[in-house]
């Protein structure tokens, strides 16, 4: 599945570290979700939308 | 200059996704305890198999009880296995869930298979053996997932 992740986080300025720091997540999962090899379960993308205040489908592209 | 966290480049390398990999404070503090409670449980099944083999005259209650010390310490190494991989990261969940079933596989799949290398005359494999494959299987399946998620 693509998604708007690495976008989203370069407007924000912020390493993977940092948003993994904000996701309580670790780095490796930022960037397997980046590089579209991992896709997260629903409760980490909520999380991911509720902090660049979008919603799910404006991050993840179901079609891809 | 590229830089893998910054978001330059797009794959990490396998030493950085190795390093990343131990999943948030919360995995690695999980991490020490299971450790912990392995290396508890293989210091006392050594300890009580050494003391059992030197003490073979030992008899009765005191003799079952010491056998089973390392039964009960497994089960904590097990529970505290389990609320590591419930409360993982997402991804080492899912990595640790892969290493699991190649390790399993690798097990059965080997075990089964040998059996019929030993009638033609291989060499007898012990249960033991078993173990070990598995074990490697899941160390293997580990870096493996590692690997293909970096």
């Amino acid at each position: 599945m693509k998604n708007r992740l690495r976008v989203l986080r370069a407007e924000q300025d912020w390493t993977q570290a940092a948003l993994a720091n904000h996701l309580d997540v670790s780095r490796q999962t930022v960037n397997a979700i980046e590089t579209g090899k991992f896709d997260p379960a629903l409760p980490l993308a909520f999380r991911i939308a509720r902090l660049f205040d979008l919603k799910i489908e404006d991050i993840f592209d179901p079609d891809n | 200059m590229i830089d893998a966290d910054s978001g330059d480049s797009p794959r990490m390398s396998f030493w950085e996704a190795l390093n990343a990999g131990c999943g948030t404070a919360a995995d690695r503090r999980n991490q020490y305890w299971f450790v912990g409670w392995c290396l508890t449980w293989a210091l006392t099944l050594s300890g009580v198999s050494v003391y059992l083999e030197t003490h073979s005259d030992l008899r009765g209650t005191g003799a079952w009880l010491l056998a089973g010390l390392p039964f009960v310490l497994s089960v904590g190494a097990l529970l505290s296995y389990l609320r590591f991989l419930r409360n993982a990261d997402e991804l080492l969940r899912k990595i640790q869930v892969e290493g699991l079933a190649i390790g399993f596989g690798a097990g059965i799949v080997f075990t089964l298979g040998y059996q019929v290398l030993e009638r033609v005359g291989a060499p007898e494999m012990s249960a033991n053996d078993t173990v070990i494959i598995m074990m490697a299987g899941w160390m293997i399946g580990q870096l493996a997932a590692t690997w293909h998620y970096r």
